[in-house]
């Protein structure tokens, strides 16, 4: 059996919208394996900095790597020093069970719903 | 360990999307359960780009060999390098970090392999580096 390896996964997507309150929600979308988190390290970085309360919309994340654990993280502690925080919004169980494993959902909280992040980031 | 599927890939981190298609559809075709690909993809992608970032002393072209075979409750990836001898399993155990402000950048990657896999083992055979990682279900996902 001949298997094409052409298939190629979609650039990593990044995008960014002001919710109520000062809270910024960062959707990404795509792998965040090392090209992944390649694509989006700076803007997301960028999107990040001045912020207080930031959700990152994880639902559409099909692959986490620790290398976009450290996306994250680097972000994360960011904010933390300013006073503020960041939460993730629903990652699917593979995704939740790389963030588990990696004991960040100590650190960034994983909310279910919108309300709950909101909640979470503003408290 | 039957039906062994093979790739060989060079020490380019581009090379790493290459190899979790490869990974997907070796893992359906040796009938590998679904619910442990995302686990050997995981350490799959954490033990090459290691072995792609550390293992080479110099900037030349090298093959990385990456196996996957069926066992009788999973997978086992079997990965071989000419780099240097390294044993990423002898790095001290990674401690998760209590705080935000505490937590360190690196040492993830080993971390979430050995959490993830149910078997690691490393040798150095034949002036090549051998990483086998093992993913199984338990009983209870049965």
């Amino acid at each position: 059996m001949t298997v094409s390896l052409n298939a190629n996964w979609p650039g990593m997507q990044i995008d960014a919208e002001h919710l109520q309150s000062g809270i910024l929600k960062i959707t990404l979308i795509g792998r965040l394996d090392v090209q992944g988190a390649d694509e989006i390290d700076l803007r997301f970085a960028g999107l990040a900095a001045r912020q207080k309360a930031v959700i990152v919309d994880m639902r559409e994340v099909s692959f986490l790597a620790s290398i976009g654990i450290r996306t994250l993280l680097l972000s994360a502690k960011a904010i933390a020093k300013r006073g503020g925080k960041m939460a993730l919004l629903d990652p699917d169980p593979t995704v939740t069970r790389s963030l588990e494993m990696a004991g960040i959902d100590a650190l960034i909280p994983i909310c279910r719903s919108l309300e709950q992040a909101q909640a979470t980031v503003t408290t | 360990m039957s039906g062994r599927e093979k790739i060989v890939i060079c020490n380019d981190l581009a090379e790493l999307r290459r190899m979790s298609q490869w990974l997907s559809l070796s893992a359906a075709r040796a009938a590998i359960p679904e619910r442990l690909v995302p686990v050997l993809e995981l350490c799959a992608n954490e033990a090459v780009a290691n072995i792609i970032n550390y293992a080479f002393a110099d900037r030349g072209p090298h093959e990385i060999i990456v196996e996957l075979a069926r066992t009788e409750r999973g997978g086992i990836l079997v990965i071989r390098d000419d780099g240097r001898p390294f044993d990423p399993l002898a790095l001290p155990e990674f401690q998760p970090p209590a705080t935000l402000e505490e937590a360190r950048i690196g040492g993830l990657g080993v971390h979430l392999i050995r959490r993830m896999a149910s078997r690691c083992e490393y040798r150095r055979e034949g002036g090549m580096n051998v990483l086998c990682l093992e993913a199984e279900s338990v009983p209870e996902d049965a």
